[in-house]
C-alpha cells in the first residue's frame, strides 16, 4: 500500500517533470532582442585598412562620384541644403575597415570593407541628443535603430566586399548596414538592410 | 488509505469482506491508473516533440513565405518598371529594379535548404535575370524595341515562377500544419484523460502525501494546464493561417484546380467563376479538358499522360479555355503531380489568364516586325523568314539538273516600282503612301499561304517563295508585274507605274543574305534593261555588278582626280566639207588605265548623281577650248561647240548656272554653245525640261536634240523645247533599202521645215555620206570623216581646210586617226 503510494507520488512528479520539459521545448526559439545588452562584446573584431582623413568637425564637400547615401535630420554638417550627400570615397575617408562576420540571409561567413556606423554619424556632426536612426533602402524597406544601440558599437556601415569592390545591387550593396560580433541589435536578421538609400537622424 | 481507518472502526464484521475485496482491488486500480497515466504521458511527450516540430516548421515556412512575397513584390515592380521605361522610369531605374530583385532571389534561395527544389529553381529564376543586359535597355527604344519585349517577358515569367512557388509553399505549409493538427486532436483526449487521473489521484491521494509530494502535483497540474491553454494557443494559430491561406485562394485571380491523374476535376478555386464563368461546384467531378478548347485537349492530355507517370514532376503549358460564353481565355498553367503527397492526392493546376498580356505581346511583336504603313512583314521578319527557309532545306549540291523545272525550291524575289518616284515628287508623300499601300495589297494578292510578301523600305519590296518551282516563281513575278502595271487612282488622278523584278533561286549552301543580294542584283539588271519585268538572277550579273560597284566607288572621285578628259568629233558640213562645229564627249581614263567607253560609265554616273560634277567639268573644259581655238586659229572664229547634257542635270536646278558661269569664266559668247539633250531621255518631265531649256535659250545658246530616231519620237515635245538643231540618230543611216533610206530623208524634210539645222551622226562609209547627201542634210559627222580627237589634235584639224572623207575601215584597222587634205 506504502509501496503503491510512493510509486504514485513519484509517476506524479516524473509526469510533471516531462510536461514542464515539454513546455520549455514548446517555447524554444522565441528570443527576443529586448533583453539586456551585454557589458562587453568581445566578438567586435575590425581591422583598420585606412586611417581616418575625415574627423569630426570637418565639413563635407560635395561628392565629386555618384552620392550612394543621403543623411538628413539631426545632422551638424550638411552639403546639399539640409541634406548630406556621400560617395563611397567619402564614407571611407571616415576610416575604412575590413570585418568578417556570418550573413544570417545567405547563410554565409562573408567579409567587408566599410566604415563603423558610429564613426560616420560623428563626422557629421550628431549630437548626443539624438535618440534613434530611421534607414531607408531603395525598395523603401525601413528599420530603426536606437543611437545606443549605434554608439554600442558593432553597427557596420559596409562600402565595398572584401576584395575591396564595389557591393552590387544584388548583393546588396551600393551600401548595407551589417553587424560585427554577435551585438543584441542584429540578433534579429530584419535589421540587416541592405541596398541603403537614406539615413534620417532623430 | 490507511489514514482512513479510525473513521470507519464501528463497522460491522459483516462488512469484513468488503475490507478484503478493497485491499485487493486497490493495488489493482494502482496499476490501472499507473498504466492509464503512463500512456497519457507517453502521448503527451510525442506530442509534445510534433508541437516543437510544428513551431519550428511553421516559423521557416513562415520565412520561406516573406522571402518569396518580397521577391514576388520585386519582380512585379521590374516588370512596371520596364513597361515604363521612358515614361516614369529610366534605365538605370531598370538596373537597380533588377539588382534588388537579384538580392531577394539569393536569400530567398538561401534560405531553403540545400538541394531543395525550390532553391533550384530560385537560382535558375536568378541566373536567367542575371544573365540579362539590363543596362542596355535604352529609354528611347520605342515599345516595339525587341530588347525590351524580351525584358517584359523575362520579368513577367520571373513573377509567374515566383509567385507560383509562394503558392505552392503556402499549399505545402498549409497541408502539413493541418495535418499536424488533426493527429494532436486526436490525441487531445488522451490529455484531458491524463489531466483528470492527474487530478483524481492528486485529490485523492492529497491527504496522504508529504508536502513534498503535494507541490509536485500542484506543479504538474500548472504544467498540464499550461501546456493544453498552449494547445489552444497553437490551433488558434493554426485556423488563422489555414483561413489565411483560404483567403489567399480565394483572392488570387489565378485559376487552381485539383484533378485526379484521369484529369477529372476534384476541386477548383472560385476564381473559376471569374475566368470561366463557371462556379467551382460546375466544374468538380467532370473532365477539366471540357473547358479546354479542341486545338488544344491534346496538348494537356499529353501533358496530363506525362505528369501521372511521373509524380513530383512540374510542367509548365499554354492552354486556351473555353468560357461559359464561348470565349476563348490563354493561360499558362503549372501543373504539378502531386498523387503522392496525402494532403493533396492529385495534380495541381495553376492557371494565369495571359489573354491580355499575351494579346499586348503579339501587338508589340507584331509592330516590331511590320511595317506600318502596309502591314506587311518589315526587312527584319523576312529576314527571319528567309533564314528559317533557307535552314529548312537541305543545300542542294549544285545547279538543280536541266529538265528539273518542277523541282521545288526556294526563291526570292525582289520588287522595285518603277516610276514611283515621280509619284512622290508630283503628287506628294502621302499620294506615294496611298500608292505603297495599293503595291502593298495587290503584291499580297499575288502570293499563296506560306509565301511572306514583305517591304523593305522605300518603294521596294521581297517576295519569299519557300517551296515553289523555277515556273512558279516565274509565274508569280509575272502576276506581279502584270497586278502592279494596272493603274490605280491616287491623290484624285489616275496614276500608271510598273515593277521590276529579281528572282534568285537557292544555289548550292547559299544563305539568306546572298539571295536577297543576288535578287537584288537580278532586279537592278531588270531595271537597266527596260523596266517592267522580271529578270531570274545568273552568276555572270554578280561580276558585273561587282564591276559597277567599284565603278561607281571609282566614278565618284573621277572629276577630282582629273580622270575626265574631253575629246572633240568634228561636225562637217556637208555642202563646203569644212568643219562647222565640234562635239565635246567625255571620257573616263580610270585609274585601270583604259578608257571607259561612255556607254559604261555614263549611266552609272546618272544614277549615282555623278553625272552633275562631271557634266560641270566637261562642259567648262569644252568652253575654255573652244574659246581658246577660236581666238588662235584663224578658220576656227565662227564655230560652235556641242556639249551633251543629261536629264539629270537639267533636272538638277543647276544647269543653267553650271552654263552661265562657263561662259562668263571661258569668255565664250553664248551663241557658239550646243547643248544637246537625248531625245529618249525627254519624256519624263517635260513641263519641266522645258521650263529649263527656256531659261538656257534665254542665255543665247542653242539647243540640239540628240539620238532624234531612236526613242519614243515627239513632235510636240521637240517644238516645245525650241530646239535649233535636230541630229538624226546613227541607227537610221543603216537601214539601206530605199525605203527605209527615205526615212533620213523624211526627217530631214521635217527639221528643215521647222526650221532646224540637221545634222546626222554616225556616217562611217561613202553609203552613209551619200545617203545624207541625197536627204540634204546640213552637217554630218563619223568616223568616215574623223573619230572624236584629242584636245591638242583639234587645231592642226581646224587649220586644214576641208575635211576629206576616207574610208572608216581603214581607222577600224587602227592605222591612223584622222587625214586632213
Amino acid at each position: 500500500m506504502r509501496c503503491a503510494e510512493r510509486a504514485i507520488g513519484g509517476i506524479t512528479a516524473l509526469g510533471a517533470a516531462v510536461a514542464l520539459l515539454a513546455g520549455c521545448g514548446d517555447g524554444d526559439g522565441a528570443s527576443s532582442d529586448a533583453g539586456t545588452a551585454p557589458v562587453t562584446s568581445p566578438s567586435i573584431v575590425s581591422t583598420v585598412l585606412r586611417s581616418p582623413s575625415l574627423r569630426p568637425g570637418q565639413p563635407i564637400p560635395t561628392p565629386t562620384a555618384s552620392p550612394v547615401l543621403t543623411l538628413t535630420g539631426k545632422i551638424g554638417i550638411t552639403n546639399s541644403g539640409e541634406a548630406l550627400h556621400l560617395d563611397v570615397a567619402t564614407i571611407d575617408a571616415v576610416g575604412l575597415r575590413q570585418v568578417s562576420l556570418f550573413e544570417p540571409w545567405v547563410k554565409k561567413t562573408t567579409s567587408f570593407q566599410g566604415v563603423w556606423l558610429a564613426d560616420l554619424l560623428k563626422v557629421a556632426g550628431v549630437p548626443q541628443s539624438a535618440a534613434v536612426v530611421h534607414l531607408t533602402a531603395l525598395d523603401d524597406y525601413k528599420v530603426d535603430l536606437t543611437m545606443a544601440d549605434v554608439r554600442a558599437g558593432g553597427v557596420f556601415l559596409a562600402t565595398k566586399t572584401g576584395d575591396g569592390r564595389p557591393i552590387p545591387i544584388s548583393d546588396g550593396g551600393p551600401t548595407r548596414i551589417v553587424f560585427v560580433g554577435d551585438v543584441p541589435s542584429g540578433r534579429s536578421a530584419g535589421k540587416w538592410i541592405w541596398s541603403l538609400q537614406s539615413l534620417d537622424v532623430q | 488509505m490507511s489514514a482512513r481507518h479510525p473513521a470507519v472502526p464501528a463497522a460491522p464484521p459483516a462488512h469484513g469482506w468488503m475490507r478484503r475485496v478493497r485491499r485487493a482491488v486497490q493495488p489493482v486500480v494502482a496499476v490501472v491508473v499507473l498504466a492509464a497515466m503512463a500512456a497519457a504521458l507517453y502521448l503527451v511527450v510525442v506530442n509534445a516533440v510534433l508541437l516543437g516540430r510544428m513551431t519550428a516548421e511553421v516559423q521557416v515556412a513562415r520565412r520561406h513565405s516573406a522571402d518569396l512575397a518580397d521577391a514576388t513584390d520585386e519582380a512585379q515592380l521590374l516588370l512596371q518598371t520596364v513597361t515604363q521605361l521612358g515614361e516614369t522610369a529610366a534605365t538605370q531605374d531598370s538596373v537597380v529594379q533588377s539588382g534588388l530583385l537579384l538580392r531577394h532571389l539569393t536569400v530567398a534561395a538561401a534560405s531553403f535548404p540545400p538541394g531543395a527544389p525550390e532553391g533550384d529553381e530560385l537560382r535558375e529564376i536568378r541566373r536567367r535575370l542575371a544573365a540579362f543586359p539590363w543596362d542596355r535597355l535604352q529609354v528611347a527604344d520605342g515599345r516595339s524595341n525587341p530588347l525590351r519585349i524580351q525584358a517584359m517577358a523575362l520579368a513577367s515569367s520571373s513573377e509567374r515562377r515566383l509567385e507560383f512557388l509562394r503558392n505552392a509553399q503556402e499549399a505545402h505549409f498549409y497541408d502539413t500544419t493541418i495535418t499536424s493538427l488533426d493527429a494532436k486532436r486526436n490525441s487531445q483526449a488522451a490529455i484531458g484523460a491524463l489531466v483528470a487521473l492527474v487530478l483524481v489521484v492528486g485529490t485523492a491521494g492529497l491527504v496522504g502525501l508529504t508536502r513534498r509530494n503535494r507541490g509536485n502535483v500542484a506543479r504538474a497540474h500548472q504544467a498540464l494546464e499550461g501546456e493544453v491553454s498552449e494547445r489552444h494557443a497553437a490551433e488558434e494559430a493554426l485556423r488563422a493561417s489555414e483561413g489565411r491561406y483560404r483567403s489567399l485562394v480565394q483572392r488570387a485571380s489565378d485559376l487552381t484546380v485539383l484533378t485526379d491523374v484521369a484529369g477529372v476535376v476534384t476541386f477548383a478555386s472560385p476564381s473559376a467563376e471569374t475566368l470561366l464563368g463557371f462556379t467551382p461546384a460546375e466544374l468538380v467531378d467532370l473532365p477539366l479538358v471540357d473547358h479546354i478548347d479542341h486545338a488544344d485537349r491534346g496538348i494537356a492530355a499529353a501533358v496530363l499522360t506525362e505528369l501521372a507517370a511521373a509524380p513530383g514532376l512540374v510542367r509548365t503549358v499554354e492552354l486556351r479555355l473555353r468560357t461559359r460564353d464561348g470565349q476563348v481565355r490563354l493561360v499558362e498553367a503549372v501543373c504539378q503531380n502531386l498523387v503522392g503527397d496525402p494532403d493533396v492526392g492529385g495534380v495541381v493546376w495553376n492557371a494565369r489568364d495571359v489573354t491580355d498580356r499575351r494579346a499586348l505581346e503579339d501587338e508589340l511583336t507584331r509592330q516590331a516586325n511590320h511595317d506600318p504603313l502596309t502591314g506587311l512583314p518589315n526587312r527584319s521578319l523576312l529576314l527571319t523568314r528567309l533564314s528559317s527557309a533557307v535552314r529548312a532545306l537541305p543545300g542542294t549540291p549544285g545547279r538543280a539538273p536541266a529538265g528539273s523545272g518542277e523541282a521545288r525550291c526556294l526563291s526570292v524575289l525582289l520588287v522595285d516600282l518603277d516610276g514611283f518616284k515621280s509619284v512622290n515628287d508630283t503628287l506628294g508623300h502621302p499620294a506615294g503612301d496611298e500608292l505603297l499601300m495599293y503595291a502593298a495589297e495587290r503584291l499580297r494578292a499575288c502570293v499563296r499561304e506560306g509565301d511572306t510578301a514583305a517591304r523593305l523600305g522605300g518603294d521596294e519590296f521581297a517576295v519569299v517563295l519557300p517551296n515553289a518551282s523555277r515556273a512558279d516563281a516565274i509565274a508569280v513575278s509575272r502576276r506581279i508585274v502584270e497586278s502592279l502595271r494596272r493603274p490605280v487612282q491616287v491623290g484624285g488622278q489616275e496614276v500608271s507605274i510598273g515593277a521590276s523584278v529579281g528572282i534568285a533561286h537557292r544555289e548550292g549552301q547559299s544563305s539568306a543574305a546572298d539571295l536577297l543580294r543576288d535578287a537584288d542584283i537580278a532586279m537592278y539588271v531588270a531595271k537597266n534593261t527596260g523596266k517592267g519585268h522580271h529578270v531570274v538572277f545568273e552568276p555572270t550579273m554578280r561580276v558585273r555588278a561587282a564591276r559597277r560597284t567599284a565603278l561607281q566607288q571609282q566614278l565618284a572621285r573621277a572629276v577630282d582626280l582629273g580622270e575626265i578628259e574631253v575629246h572633240y568629233q568634228p561636225i562637217v558640213d556637208l555642202g563646203s566639207y569644212r568643219v562647222r562645229g565640234l562635239e565635246a564627249l567625255a571620257r573616263w581614263r580610270s585609274p585601270e588605265g583604259p578608257l571607259v567607253p561612255p556607254d559604261e560609265f555614263i549611266p552609272i554616273a546618272e544614277e549615282t548623281g555623278a553625272i552633275v560634277p562631271i557634266g560641270r567639268n566637261v562642259l567648262l573644259q569644252a568652253c575654255h577650248d573652244m574659246q581658246r581655238w577660236r581666238s588662235s586659229v584663224a578658220d576656227a572664229r565662227d564655230l560652235q561647240v556641242s556639249v551633251n547634257v543629261s536629264v539629270r542635270q537639267v533636272l538638277s536646278g543647276v544647269l543653267g548656272d553650271d552654263v552661265a558661269d562657263a561662259l562668263e569664266d571661258s569668255g565664250l559668247p553664248a551663241a557658239a554653245l550646243v547643248l544637246e539633250i537625248t531625245e529618249s531621255a525627254q519624256l519624263d518631265h517635260p513641263e519641266r525640261l522645258a521650263a529649263e531649256f527656256a531659261r538656257l535659250k534665254r542665255l543665247g545658246v542653242s539647243i540640239a536634240v540628240d539620238d532624234f530616231g531612236s526613242g519614243y519620237s515627239s513632235l510636240s515635245f521637240l517644238l516645245g523645247l525650241d530646239a535649233d538643231v535636230l541630229k538624226i540618230d546613227r541607227t537610221l543611216l543603216d537601214f539601206d533599202t530605199t525605203r527605209r533610206g527615205s526615212l533620213v530623208q523624211a526627217i530631214s524634210d521635217l527639221g528643215r521645215t521647222l526650221g532646224l539645222t540637221v545634222v546626222v551622226e554616225g556616217v562611217e562609209t561613202s553609203e552613209h555620206l551619200a545617203r545624207a547627201r541625197e536627204a540634204q542634210c546640213d552637217a554630218a559627222q563619223g568616223f568616215h570623216f574623223s573619230r572624236p580627237l584629242l584636245p591638242q589634235h583639234v587645231p592642226a584639224l581646224l587649220a586644214g581646210g576641208p575635211v576629206i572623207p576616207f574610208d572608216v575601215a581603214a581607222v577600224r584597222r587602227g592605222e591612223r586617226v584622222s587625214r586632213r587634205a
